[in-house]
Protein backbone atom coordinates (compact mmCIF):
# COMPACT_ATOMS: atom_id res chain seq x y z
CA UNK A 1 0.00 0.00 0.00
CA UNK A 2 1.72 3.55 -1.22
CA UNK A 3 0.26 6.35 1.13
CA UNK A 4 0.71 9.46 -0.56
CA UNK A 5 2.91 11.41 1.08
CA UNK A 6 0.48 14.79 1.56
CA UNK A 7 -0.91 12.45 4.64
CA UNK A 8 -0.11 13.70 7.66
CA UNK A 9 -1.29 16.95 6.32
CA UNK A 10 -4.83 15.75 5.19
CA UNK A 11 -5.58 14.38 8.32
CA UNK A 12 -4.69 17.42 10.42
CA UNK A 13 -7.06 19.49 8.45
CA UNK A 14 -9.72 16.56 8.05
CA UNK A 15 -9.56 15.72 11.78
CA UNK A 16 -10.31 19.06 12.90
CA UNK A 17 -13.70 18.37 11.11
CA UNK A 18 -12.53 20.60 8.31
CA UNK A 19 -13.31 20.17 4.36
CA UNK A 20 -11.02 19.60 1.75
CA UNK A 21 -12.83 21.33 -1.43
CA UNK A 22 -11.77 21.23 -4.70
CA UNK A 23 -12.32 25.09 -5.61
CA UNK A 24 -10.52 26.46 -2.84
CA UNK A 25 -6.92 27.18 -1.14
CA UNK A 26 -6.73 23.47 -0.38
CA UNK A 27 -7.75 22.52 -3.85
CA UNK A 28 -3.67 20.40 -4.29
CA UNK A 29 -4.86 18.71 -1.49
CA UNK A 30 -8.10 17.79 -2.73
CA UNK A 31 -6.27 16.27 -6.21
CA UNK A 32 -3.97 14.07 -4.06
CA UNK A 33 -7.20 12.14 -2.48
CA UNK A 34 -8.85 12.59 -5.95
CA UNK A 35 -6.01 10.98 -7.59
CA UNK A 36 -6.27 6.91 -8.82
CA UNK A 37 -6.30 4.90 -6.14
CA UNK A 38 -5.63 7.19 -3.53
CA UNK A 39 -9.40 7.63 -1.84
CA UNK A 40 -9.68 3.99 -1.46
CA UNK A 41 -6.30 3.18 -0.27
CA UNK A 42 -6.22 6.93 2.59
CA UNK A 43 -9.86 5.54 3.48
CA UNK A 44 -8.52 2.21 4.22
CA UNK A 45 -5.94 3.85 6.13
CA UNK A 46 -7.86 6.00 8.53
CA UNK A 47 -9.99 3.93 9.32
CA UNK A 48 -8.12 2.28 11.75
CA UNK A 49 -7.99 5.40 13.08
CA UNK A 50 -11.99 5.56 14.06
CA UNK A 51 -12.22 8.42 11.26
CA UNK A 52 -13.63 7.41 8.27
CA UNK A 53 -12.66 9.17 5.09
CA UNK A 54 -15.88 10.44 2.84
CA UNK A 55 -16.58 11.42 -0.87
CA UNK A 56 -18.83 14.43 -1.50
CA UNK A 57 -19.24 16.26 -4.98
CA UNK A 58 -16.00 17.76 -5.25
CA UNK A 59 -15.09 17.94 -1.02
CA UNK A 60 -14.11 15.09 1.48
CA UNK A 61 -14.40 15.22 4.41
CA UNK A 62 -14.43 12.91 7.95
CA UNK A 63 -16.81 11.08 9.28
CA UNK A 64 -17.16 9.52 12.75
CA UNK A 65 -19.59 6.93 13.88
CA UNK A 66 -20.39 6.76 17.92
CA UNK A 67 -21.75 9.64 19.24
CA UNK A 68 -23.47 10.54 22.39
CA UNK A 69 -26.48 13.01 23.40
CA UNK A 70 -24.48 16.26 23.98
CA UNK A 71 -22.88 16.01 20.71
CA UNK A 72 -26.58 15.61 19.26
CA UNK A 73 -28.08 18.73 21.06
CA UNK A 74 -25.15 20.80 19.54
CA UNK A 75 -25.81 19.41 16.71
CA UNK A 76 -29.42 20.04 16.35
CA UNK A 77 -28.51 23.48 17.21
CA UNK A 78 -25.91 24.12 14.95
CA UNK A 79 -27.46 22.95 11.75
CA UNK A 80 -30.86 24.93 12.82
CA UNK A 81 -28.55 28.14 12.45
CA UNK A 82 -26.71 26.83 9.28
CA UNK A 83 -30.47 26.71 7.71
CA UNK A 84 -30.37 30.52 9.16
CA UNK A 85 -27.65 31.40 7.36
CA UNK A 86 -28.37 29.43 3.99
CA UNK A 87 -31.69 31.14 4.33
CA UNK A 88 -29.96 34.64 4.20
CA UNK A 89 -27.89 33.74 1.56
CA UNK A 90 -30.06 31.81 -0.56
CA UNK A 91 -32.95 35.33 -0.27
CA UNK A 92 -30.19 37.82 -1.92
CA UNK A 93 -29.91 38.26 -5.60
CA UNK A 94 -26.47 35.92 -5.75
CA UNK A 95 -27.20 32.48 -4.46
CA UNK A 96 -24.42 30.49 -2.57
CA UNK A 97 -23.42 28.59 -5.56
CA UNK A 98 -20.33 27.09 -5.75
CA UNK A 99 -17.52 29.34 -6.70
CA UNK A 100 -19.98 32.00 -6.18
CA UNK A 101 -17.82 35.02 -4.51
CA UNK A 102 -19.32 37.76 -1.72
CA UNK A 103 -18.01 40.76 -0.78
CA UNK A 104 -18.73 41.81 2.34
CA UNK A 105 -19.37 45.39 1.80
CA UNK A 106 -21.80 44.58 -0.84
CA UNK A 107 -24.20 42.29 1.17
CA UNK A 108 -23.97 44.96 3.22
CA UNK A 109 -25.12 47.11 0.83
CA UNK A 110 -27.75 44.80 -0.70
CA UNK A 111 -29.07 44.46 3.29
CA UNK A 112 -29.78 48.37 3.52
CA UNK A 113 -32.15 48.22 0.46
CA UNK A 114 -33.81 45.36 1.59
CA UNK A 115 -35.35 45.14 4.36
CA UNK A 116 -36.60 41.81 4.43
CA UNK A 117 -32.45 40.85 4.06
CA UNK A 118 -31.65 43.21 6.61
CA UNK A 119 -34.46 41.60 9.65
CA UNK A 120 -32.82 38.48 8.83
CA UNK A 121 -29.50 40.10 9.38
CA UNK A 122 -30.32 41.49 12.56
CA UNK A 123 -31.86 38.08 13.94
CA UNK A 124 -28.35 36.74 12.85
CA UNK A 125 -25.81 38.84 14.35
CA UNK A 126 -25.59 41.36 17.37
CA UNK A 127 -22.61 43.25 16.21
CA UNK A 128 -23.08 46.63 15.79
CA UNK A 129 -22.32 47.77 12.43
CA UNK A 130 -23.63 46.25 9.13
CA UNK A 131 -20.40 44.96 8.00
CA UNK A 132 -19.64 43.17 10.98
CA UNK A 133 -22.91 41.79 10.74
CA UNK A 134 -22.44 40.30 7.67
CA UNK A 135 -18.34 39.93 8.07
CA UNK A 136 -19.15 37.60 11.29
CA UNK A 137 -21.64 35.27 9.63
CA UNK A 138 -19.62 34.65 6.87
CA UNK A 139 -16.35 33.86 9.05
CA UNK A 140 -19.21 31.42 10.65
CA UNK A 141 -19.21 29.96 7.47
CA UNK A 142 -15.45 29.89 6.82
CA UNK A 143 -15.03 28.16 9.87
CA UNK A 144 -17.36 25.66 8.94
CA UNK A 145 -15.58 25.01 5.74
CA UNK A 146 -18.29 26.19 3.52
CA UNK A 147 -16.87 29.32 2.42
CA UNK A 148 -12.82 30.39 2.21
CA UNK A 149 -12.04 33.99 2.60
CA UNK A 150 -10.10 35.04 -0.25
CA UNK A 151 -9.21 38.79 0.70
CA UNK A 152 -10.46 40.84 3.79
CA UNK A 153 -13.45 41.55 2.11
CA UNK A 154 -14.31 38.80 -0.03
CA UNK A 155 -15.89 35.02 0.77
CA UNK A 156 -15.51 32.38 -1.31
CA UNK A 157 -18.41 29.71 -1.63
CA UNK A 158 -16.44 26.12 -1.45
CA UNK A 159 -17.68 22.64 -2.86
CA UNK A 160 -18.39 21.60 0.47
CA UNK A 161 -21.55 23.92 0.34
CA UNK A 162 -22.88 20.64 -1.28
CA UNK A 163 -22.87 18.93 1.97
CA UNK A 164 -25.24 21.36 3.65
CA UNK A 165 -27.23 20.82 -0.12
CA UNK A 166 -27.25 17.33 0.61
CA UNK A 167 -28.66 17.46 4.14
CA UNK A 168 -31.15 20.06 3.77
CA UNK A 169 -32.51 17.77 0.57
CA UNK A 170 -32.91 14.69 2.96
CA UNK A 171 -35.06 16.44 5.37
CA UNK A 172 -38.92 15.66 4.42
CA UNK A 173 -41.80 17.94 4.71
CA UNK A 174 -44.65 17.12 6.08
CA UNK A 175 -47.48 17.94 3.47
CA UNK A 176 -49.48 20.60 4.57
CA UNK A 177 -50.41 21.69 1.08
CA UNK A 178 -48.61 24.74 0.65
CA UNK A 179 -45.08 22.98 -0.78
CA UNK A 180 -44.46 19.54 -2.07
CA UNK A 181 -41.29 17.88 -1.08
CA UNK A 182 -38.64 17.98 -3.81
CA UNK B 1 -14.64 61.08 -44.12
CA UNK B 2 -13.22 57.66 -44.43
CA UNK B 3 -9.03 57.60 -44.13
CA UNK B 4 -7.86 54.59 -46.04
CA UNK B 5 -5.15 52.66 -43.94
CA UNK B 6 -2.76 50.34 -45.40
CA UNK B 7 -1.74 46.98 -43.28
CA UNK B 8 1.24 48.51 -41.99
CA UNK B 9 0.20 52.04 -40.99
CA UNK B 10 -3.25 49.61 -39.15
CA UNK B 11 -0.06 47.42 -37.36
CA UNK B 12 1.62 50.53 -36.45
CA UNK B 13 -1.13 53.04 -35.17
CA UNK B 14 -2.47 49.86 -33.15
CA UNK B 15 1.75 49.48 -31.77
CA UNK B 16 1.35 52.84 -30.75
CA UNK B 17 -1.58 52.73 -28.85
CA UNK B 18 -1.20 49.31 -26.93
CA UNK B 19 -1.88 49.86 -24.18
CA UNK B 20 -4.96 51.80 -25.21
CA UNK B 21 -6.48 48.82 -26.91
CA UNK B 22 -5.75 46.66 -24.42
CA UNK B 23 -7.66 48.86 -21.63
CA UNK B 24 -10.08 49.51 -24.21
CA UNK B 25 -10.62 45.65 -25.00
CA UNK B 26 -10.88 44.94 -21.34
CA UNK B 27 -13.17 47.07 -20.52
CA UNK B 28 -15.68 46.71 -23.37
CA UNK B 29 -18.65 49.33 -23.12
CA UNK B 30 -17.76 50.96 -19.89
CA UNK B 31 -15.11 53.12 -20.46
CA UNK B 32 -15.58 57.17 -20.20
CA UNK B 33 -13.95 59.88 -22.46
CA UNK B 34 -12.35 61.87 -19.54
CA UNK B 35 -11.07 58.14 -17.89
CA UNK B 36 -9.25 57.59 -21.00
CA UNK B 37 -8.16 61.51 -21.59
CA UNK B 38 -6.71 61.11 -17.52
CA UNK B 39 -3.97 58.92 -19.21
CA UNK B 40 -0.74 60.20 -19.62
CA UNK B 41 -0.23 58.39 -23.16
CA UNK B 42 -3.76 59.70 -24.46
CA UNK B 43 -4.00 63.27 -25.85
CA UNK B 44 -7.13 64.69 -27.44
CA UNK B 45 -5.44 64.69 -30.72
CA UNK B 46 -4.56 61.22 -30.57
CA UNK B 47 -7.92 60.16 -29.60
CA UNK B 48 -8.97 61.86 -32.83
CA UNK B 49 -6.57 60.52 -35.16
CA UNK B 50 -8.14 57.28 -33.81
CA UNK B 51 -11.45 58.16 -33.75
CA UNK B 52 -10.69 59.38 -37.26
CA UNK B 53 -9.27 56.13 -38.51
CA UNK B 54 -12.43 54.04 -37.06
CA UNK B 55 -10.20 52.28 -34.36
CA UNK B 56 -12.45 53.61 -32.02
CA UNK B 57 -15.62 54.80 -31.77
CA UNK B 58 -16.89 57.60 -29.07
CA UNK B 59 -21.01 58.15 -28.19
CA UNK B 60 -22.23 59.58 -25.82
CA UNK B 61 -18.86 60.38 -24.15
CA UNK B 62 -18.20 56.55 -23.56
CA UNK B 63 -15.37 55.44 -26.02
CA UNK B 64 -15.21 51.37 -27.50
CA UNK B 65 -12.93 49.28 -29.81
CA UNK B 66 -14.17 49.38 -33.08
CA UNK B 67 -16.04 45.93 -33.27
CA UNK B 68 -13.63 44.71 -36.29
CA UNK B 69 -10.81 44.70 -34.18
CA UNK B 70 -12.72 43.38 -30.64
CA UNK B 71 -13.77 40.44 -32.97
CA UNK B 72 -10.16 39.88 -34.35
CA UNK B 73 -8.68 39.94 -31.19
CA UNK B 74 -11.30 37.56 -29.47
CA UNK B 75 -10.68 35.64 -32.91
CA UNK B 76 -6.67 35.12 -32.53
CA UNK B 77 -7.10 34.24 -28.44
CA UNK B 78 -9.71 32.19 -29.12
CA UNK B 79 -12.09 33.88 -26.25
CA UNK B 80 -15.80 35.19 -27.03
CA UNK B 81 -19.38 34.04 -28.17
CA UNK B 82 -19.22 31.15 -29.88
CA UNK B 83 -20.31 31.59 -33.72
CA UNK B 84 -20.66 28.74 -36.45
CA UNK B 85 -20.85 31.04 -38.92
CA UNK B 86 -17.34 30.77 -39.48
CA UNK B 87 -17.86 27.01 -40.14
CA UNK B 88 -20.55 27.47 -42.20
CA UNK B 89 -18.71 29.69 -44.36
CA UNK B 90 -16.56 27.54 -44.69
CA UNK B 91 -18.73 24.69 -45.93
CA UNK B 92 -19.97 27.29 -48.12
CA UNK B 93 -17.03 28.02 -49.96
CA UNK B 94 -16.24 24.46 -49.80
CA UNK B 95 -19.06 23.36 -51.38
CA UNK B 96 -18.59 25.77 -54.35
CA UNK B 97 -15.04 25.75 -55.03
CA UNK B 98 -15.57 21.72 -55.74
CA UNK B 99 -18.56 22.33 -58.06
CA UNK B 100 -16.38 25.22 -60.07
CA UNK B 101 -13.68 22.41 -60.00
CA UNK B 102 -15.50 20.03 -61.40
CA UNK B 103 -16.60 22.18 -64.06
CA UNK B 104 -12.72 23.62 -64.73
CA UNK B 105 -9.45 22.22 -63.39
CA UNK B 106 -8.16 25.59 -62.67
CA UNK B 107 -5.20 24.85 -59.99
CA UNK B 108 -6.80 28.10 -57.97
CA UNK B 109 -10.12 26.11 -57.70
CA UNK B 110 -8.05 23.56 -55.67
CA UNK B 111 -6.03 25.76 -53.48
CA UNK B 112 -9.11 27.53 -52.57
CA UNK B 113 -10.86 23.94 -51.77
CA UNK B 114 -7.76 22.96 -49.46
CA UNK B 115 -7.90 26.20 -48.13
CA UNK B 116 -11.42 26.10 -47.20
CA UNK B 117 -10.48 22.25 -45.42
CA UNK B 118 -7.73 23.61 -43.56
CA UNK B 119 -10.38 26.58 -42.01
CA UNK B 120 -13.02 24.04 -41.36
CA UNK B 121 -10.72 22.05 -39.68
CA UNK B 122 -9.33 25.29 -37.51
CA UNK B 123 -12.32 26.60 -37.09
CA UNK B 124 -14.28 23.54 -35.89
CA UNK B 125 -11.74 23.03 -33.17
CA UNK B 126 -11.77 25.97 -32.26
CA UNK B 127 -15.17 26.91 -31.63
CA UNK B 128 -15.91 23.90 -29.69
CA UNK B 129 -12.97 24.84 -27.51
CA UNK B 130 -14.44 28.32 -27.33
CA UNK B 131 -17.82 26.70 -26.40
CA UNK B 132 -16.22 24.05 -23.90
CA UNK B 133 -14.43 27.17 -22.43
CA UNK B 134 -17.76 29.33 -22.06
CA UNK B 135 -20.18 26.52 -20.54
CA UNK B 136 -17.26 26.04 -17.91
CA UNK B 137 -17.06 29.63 -17.00
CA UNK B 138 -21.46 30.12 -17.26
CA UNK B 139 -21.44 27.17 -14.59
CA UNK B 140 -18.94 29.00 -12.11
CA UNK B 141 -19.52 32.36 -12.56
CA UNK B 142 -22.36 33.63 -13.41
CA UNK B 143 -23.98 34.50 -10.09
CA UNK B 144 -27.68 34.38 -11.45
CA UNK B 145 -28.81 31.58 -11.72
CA UNK B 146 -31.92 32.34 -13.98
CA UNK B 147 -29.70 33.81 -16.57
CA UNK B 148 -27.35 30.78 -16.16
CA UNK B 149 -29.85 28.20 -16.86
CA UNK B 150 -30.53 30.07 -20.12
CA UNK B 151 -26.71 31.17 -21.06
CA UNK B 152 -26.17 27.24 -20.50
CA UNK B 153 -29.23 26.28 -22.44
CA UNK B 154 -27.88 28.61 -25.78
CA UNK B 155 -24.60 27.09 -25.95
CA UNK B 156 -26.72 23.66 -25.95
CA UNK B 157 -28.49 24.75 -29.10
CA UNK B 158 -24.88 25.87 -30.61
CA UNK B 159 -23.40 22.54 -29.62
CA UNK B 160 -26.04 20.96 -31.69
CA UNK B 161 -25.67 23.57 -34.56
CA UNK B 162 -21.39 22.65 -34.59
CA UNK B 163 -22.74 18.95 -34.52
CA UNK B 164 -25.03 19.62 -37.31
CA UNK B 165 -21.78 21.46 -39.29
CA UNK B 166 -19.99 18.27 -38.58
CA UNK B 167 -21.77 16.34 -40.26
CA UNK B 168 -22.74 18.33 -42.82
CA UNK B 169 -18.81 18.49 -43.35
CA UNK B 170 -18.34 14.47 -43.06
CA UNK B 171 -21.05 14.33 -45.80
CA UNK B 172 -19.35 16.71 -48.19
CA UNK B 173 -15.88 15.49 -47.87
CA UNK B 174 -17.28 11.53 -48.09
CA UNK B 175 -19.32 12.52 -51.67
CA UNK B 176 -16.30 14.03 -52.81
CA UNK B 177 -14.26 10.91 -51.29
CA UNK B 178 -13.78 9.86 -55.28
CA UNK B 179 -13.16 12.83 -56.80
CA UNK B 180 -10.44 13.61 -54.28
CA UNK B 181 -8.68 10.38 -55.03
CA UNK B 182 -8.68 11.45 -59.13
CA UNK B 183 -6.42 14.80 -57.71
CA UNK B 184 -2.97 13.62 -57.88
CA UNK B 185 -1.75 16.19 -54.44
CA UNK B 186 0.03 14.93 -51.15
CA UNK B 187 -0.93 18.13 -49.63
CA UNK B 188 -4.67 17.57 -50.42
CA UNK B 189 -5.00 13.95 -49.58
CA UNK B 190 -2.93 14.79 -45.99
CA UNK B 191 -5.27 17.33 -45.57
CA UNK B 192 -8.07 15.64 -46.12
CA UNK B 193 -7.19 12.72 -43.69
CA UNK B 194 -6.28 15.10 -41.07
CA UNK B 195 -10.05 16.87 -41.17
CA UNK B 196 -11.60 14.02 -40.83
CA UNK B 197 -9.69 12.66 -37.77
CA UNK B 198 -10.51 16.20 -36.32
CA UNK B 199 -14.33 15.94 -37.14
CA UNK B 200 -14.44 12.71 -35.39
CA UNK B 201 -12.05 13.97 -32.48
CA UNK B 202 -14.40 17.48 -32.06
CA UNK B 203 -17.89 14.83 -32.45
CA UNK B 204 -16.78 12.64 -29.21
CA UNK B 205 -15.69 16.00 -27.45
CA UNK B 206 -19.08 17.43 -28.38
CA UNK B 207 -20.63 14.23 -26.98
CA UNK B 208 -19.20 14.77 -23.79
CA UNK B 209 -19.71 18.27 -23.35
CA UNK B 210 -23.71 17.50 -23.94
CA UNK B 211 -23.50 15.39 -21.14
CA UNK B 212 -21.80 18.10 -18.95
CA UNK B 213 -24.08 20.80 -19.88
CA UNK B 214 -26.95 18.34 -18.95
CA UNK B 215 -25.44 18.13 -15.52
CA UNK B 216 -24.38 21.61 -15.57
CA UNK B 217 -28.26 22.32 -15.87
CA UNK B 218 -29.16 19.34 -13.49
CA UNK B 219 -27.90 20.71 -11.00
CA UNK B 220 -28.67 24.44 -11.17
CA UNK B 221 -32.67 22.89 -11.27
CA UNK B 222 -31.67 21.09 -8.26
CA UNK B 223 -29.72 24.17 -6.79
CA UNK B 224 -33.10 26.25 -7.25
CA UNK B 225 -35.18 24.18 -5.69
CA UNK B 226 -32.74 23.49 -2.43
CA UNK B 227 -32.67 27.32 -2.01
CA UNK B 228 -36.74 27.34 -2.46
CA UNK B 229 -36.45 24.44 0.49
CA UNK B 230 -34.51 26.32 2.74
CA UNK B 231 -36.48 29.16 2.44
CA UNK B 232 -39.42 27.12 3.46
CA UNK B 233 -37.45 25.15 6.59
CA UNK B 234 -36.56 28.94 7.46
CA UNK B 235 -40.11 29.65 7.82
CA UNK B 236 -41.23 26.23 9.70
CA UNK B 237 -38.40 26.95 11.94
CA UNK B 238 -39.58 30.66 12.54
CA UNK B 239 -42.85 28.90 13.48
CA UNK B 240 -41.22 26.36 15.71
CA UNK B 241 -42.42 23.66 13.67
CA UNK B 242 -39.18 22.50 12.55
CA UNK B 243 -38.84 19.53 14.55
CA UNK B 244 -42.60 18.58 14.32
CA UNK B 245 -43.66 19.00 10.83
CA UNK B 246 -40.13 17.49 9.25
CA UNK B 247 -37.84 14.54 10.37
CA UNK B 248 -34.86 17.49 10.61
CA UNK B 249 -34.28 15.40 14.01
CA UNK B 250 -33.25 12.37 12.28
CA UNK B 251 -31.86 13.87 9.29
CA UNK B 252 -29.29 15.37 11.59
CA UNK B 253 -28.75 12.75 14.00
CA UNK B 254 -27.69 10.39 10.58
CA UNK B 255 -24.68 12.92 9.71
CA UNK B 256 -21.65 11.32 10.58
CA UNK B 257 -19.77 14.31 9.44
CA UNK B 258 -16.56 15.25 12.20
CA UNK B 259 -17.78 18.87 11.51
CA UNK B 260 -20.32 18.56 14.13
CA UNK B 261 -18.55 16.75 16.45
CA UNK B 262 -16.61 17.85 19.60
CA UNK B 263 -13.39 19.35 18.27
CA UNK B 264 -10.48 17.09 20.08
CA UNK B 265 -7.04 18.69 18.88
CA UNK B 266 -4.29 16.27 19.11
CA UNK B 267 -1.70 16.98 20.99
CA UNK B 268 1.59 15.12 21.17
CA UNK B 269 4.64 15.63 23.01
CA UNK B 270 8.21 16.22 21.52
CA UNK B 271 10.35 13.22 20.84
CA UNK B 272 13.46 13.28 22.93
CA UNK B 273 15.95 12.01 20.44
CA UNK B 274 14.71 14.75 18.20
CA UNK B 275 15.39 17.39 20.67
CA UNK B 276 19.07 15.65 21.13
CA UNK B 277 19.86 15.88 17.05
CA UNK B 278 21.22 18.79 15.37
CA UNK B 279 17.76 20.09 14.24
CA UNK B 280 16.19 19.66 17.65
CA UNK B 281 19.31 21.45 18.73
CA UNK B 282 18.54 24.67 16.39
CA UNK B 283 14.92 24.64 17.45
CA UNK B 284 14.93 25.36 20.77
CA UNK B 285 17.41 27.58 20.76
CA UNK B 286 14.77 29.53 18.48
CA UNK B 287 12.31 28.91 21.09
CA UNK B 288 14.95 30.04 24.03
CA UNK B 289 15.92 33.20 21.94
CA UNK B 290 11.66 34.29 21.48
CA UNK B 291 12.04 33.68 25.25
CA UNK B 292 14.65 35.75 26.13
CA UNK B 293 16.42 32.51 27.57
CA UNK B 294 19.37 33.85 25.86
CA UNK B 295 20.08 37.29 27.24
CA UNK B 296 22.97 36.33 29.13
CA UNK B 297 23.97 33.86 26.02
CA UNK B 298 27.86 35.48 25.94
CA UNK B 299 28.43 34.98 29.98
CA UNK B 300 31.71 33.10 30.83
CA UNK B 301 31.76 30.63 34.01
CA UNK B 302 33.06 32.73 36.71
CA UNK B 303 37.11 32.46 37.49
CA UNK B 304 38.49 31.00 40.33
CA UNK B 305 37.28 32.43 43.47
CA UNK B 306 40.06 34.34 46.08
CA UNK B 307 40.92 32.61 48.80
CA UNK B 308 39.52 33.89 51.90
CA UNK B 309 36.70 35.66 49.92
CA UNK B 310 33.94 34.19 52.19
CA UNK B 311 35.61 35.98 55.47
CA UNK B 312 34.36 39.23 55.22
CA UNK B 313 30.98 37.56 55.45
CA UNK B 314 31.62 36.04 58.57
CA UNK B 315 29.05 36.87 61.35
CA UNK B 316 30.56 40.13 62.90
CA UNK B 317 29.71 38.96 66.72
CA UNK B 318 32.22 36.24 65.72
CA UNK B 319 34.42 38.86 65.51
CA UNK B 320 33.84 40.82 68.01
CA UNK B 321 35.21 40.57 71.73
CA UNK B 322 32.27 41.44 73.86
CA UNK B 323 34.16 39.97 76.56
CA UNK B 324 37.09 42.44 76.08
CA UNK B 325 34.26 45.66 74.89
CA UNK B 326 32.74 45.31 78.84
CA UNK B 327 36.54 45.17 80.06
CA UNK B 328 36.95 48.55 78.67
CA UNK B 329 33.73 50.14 79.22
CA UNK B 330 34.87 48.89 83.35
CA UNK B 331 37.72 51.32 82.88
CA UNK B 332 35.61 53.64 81.24
CA UNK B 333 34.13 56.97 82.56
CA UNK B 334 30.77 56.88 81.13
CA UNK B 335 27.45 55.10 80.73
CA UNK B 336 26.76 51.94 78.72
CA UNK B 337 24.56 53.27 75.61
CA UNK B 338 26.75 56.50 75.23
CA UNK B 339 30.13 54.04 75.81
CA UNK B 340 28.87 51.19 72.45
CA UNK B 341 27.84 54.50 70.80
CA UNK B 342 30.74 56.04 70.43
CA UNK B 343 33.59 53.00 70.74
CA UNK B 344 35.70 52.59 67.68
CA UNK B 345 35.96 49.14 66.86
CA UNK B 346 38.83 47.82 64.93
CA UNK B 347 38.80 48.24 61.57
CA UNK B 348 38.77 44.39 60.60
CA UNK B 349 34.85 44.62 61.91
CA UNK B 350 34.19 48.38 60.26
CA UNK B 351 32.22 50.90 61.45
CA UNK B 352 28.37 49.67 62.69
CA UNK B 353 25.79 51.22 62.19
CA UNK B 354 23.01 52.67 64.69
CA UNK B 355 20.83 49.76 65.09
CA UNK B 356 23.86 47.09 65.69
CA UNK B 357 24.90 49.12 68.01
CA UNK B 358 21.20 49.30 70.15
CA UNK B 359 21.35 45.55 70.07
CA UNK B 360 24.60 45.58 71.28
CA UNK B 361 23.59 47.80 74.07
CA UNK B 362 20.36 45.58 74.78
CA UNK B 363 22.40 42.32 74.63
CA UNK B 364 24.85 43.64 76.75
CA UNK B 365 22.82 45.14 79.25
CA UNK B 366 20.92 41.72 79.40
CA UNK B 367 24.52 39.41 79.50
CA UNK B 368 26.21 40.87 81.69
CA UNK B 369 24.26 42.56 84.14
CA UNK B 370 26.22 41.61 86.71
CA UNK B 371 29.10 43.35 86.47
CA UNK B 372 26.89 46.66 85.40
CA UNK B 373 24.75 49.05 88.02
CA UNK B 374 21.74 50.04 86.35
CA UNK B 375 21.04 53.54 87.54
CA UNK B 376 17.05 54.00 86.83
CA UNK B 377 17.15 56.73 85.25
CA UNK B 378 16.77 57.13 81.16
CA UNK B 379 18.97 59.53 79.02
CA UNK B 380 17.64 60.41 75.56
CA UNK B 381 19.27 60.50 71.98
CA UNK B 382 17.85 62.52 68.87
CA UNK B 383 19.15 61.24 65.49
CA UNK B 384 17.71 61.51 61.74
CA UNK B 385 16.82 58.02 60.44
CA UNK B 386 17.52 57.02 57.01
CA UNK B 387 14.38 58.57 55.32
CA UNK B 388 15.44 61.64 57.01
CA UNK B 389 13.16 61.81 59.37
CA UNK B 390 13.55 63.18 63.03
CA UNK B 391 13.78 60.51 66.06
CA UNK B 392 14.53 60.69 69.04
CA UNK B 393 15.55 57.13 71.34
CA UNK B 394 15.59 56.84 75.16
CA UNK B 395 17.73 54.66 77.05
CA UNK B 396 18.35 53.86 80.30
CA UNK B 397 21.39 54.71 82.14
CA UNK B 398 23.71 51.51 83.21
CA UNK B 399 26.99 52.23 84.50
CA UNK B 400 29.96 50.01 85.38
CA UNK B 401 29.28 48.24 88.73
CA UNK B 402 32.09 49.24 91.46
CA UNK B 403 34.88 46.59 91.40
CA UNK B 404 34.74 46.41 94.87
CA UNK B 405 31.23 45.17 95.06
CA UNK B 406 32.66 41.98 93.32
Amino acid sequence: MNIPKHTPEIFTILSRGNFISSNGSMGKLFDIINHEENFSILKEFFSHTGFFLERGHNYFYFSQQDETNTIMEKKLEQFAYYIDVMDFFSSMDTKPAVGTRYRVTQIAEECYTNERLKQKLFALSRREKMTDKVGEIAGDMTDGGFFEQEDEDTFKVMDAIHYLEEVISLITIEDDGEQADS
Amino acid sequence: MKHNLGIRDLVNLLYQNKDVVEMLFGHKDSLNKSELLAREDMTDEKLEKLVLYELIHENNNIISLDDRIVTFIEEFLEIGEVTTSFINDNIQSLGENLKYYRIDNNPRFLRNIKRSLKKINSTTSREVMKLHKNIDDTYKNQSNYVIKLQELDKYKRKRDDIIALIKESEQIISDAQGFFSTIIDAELSSIVLDLRYTLVRNRDYLNEIQSQIIDYINKIQHQAEIYKKIQRLKELKDYEELKYKTNFVDVVAGTKALLFHKRVVLKSRLSLDFLHSDHGYMLTQKVASRLHLLRNHNRKPAGKLASGFDDTHREESASLNIAGLIDKFMEADTDLFQFILHYKFPDKVGELPLEKRISLYVGISIDYDARLAISGKFGSMDFINDRKQKQRVGYAIILPKPEKAK
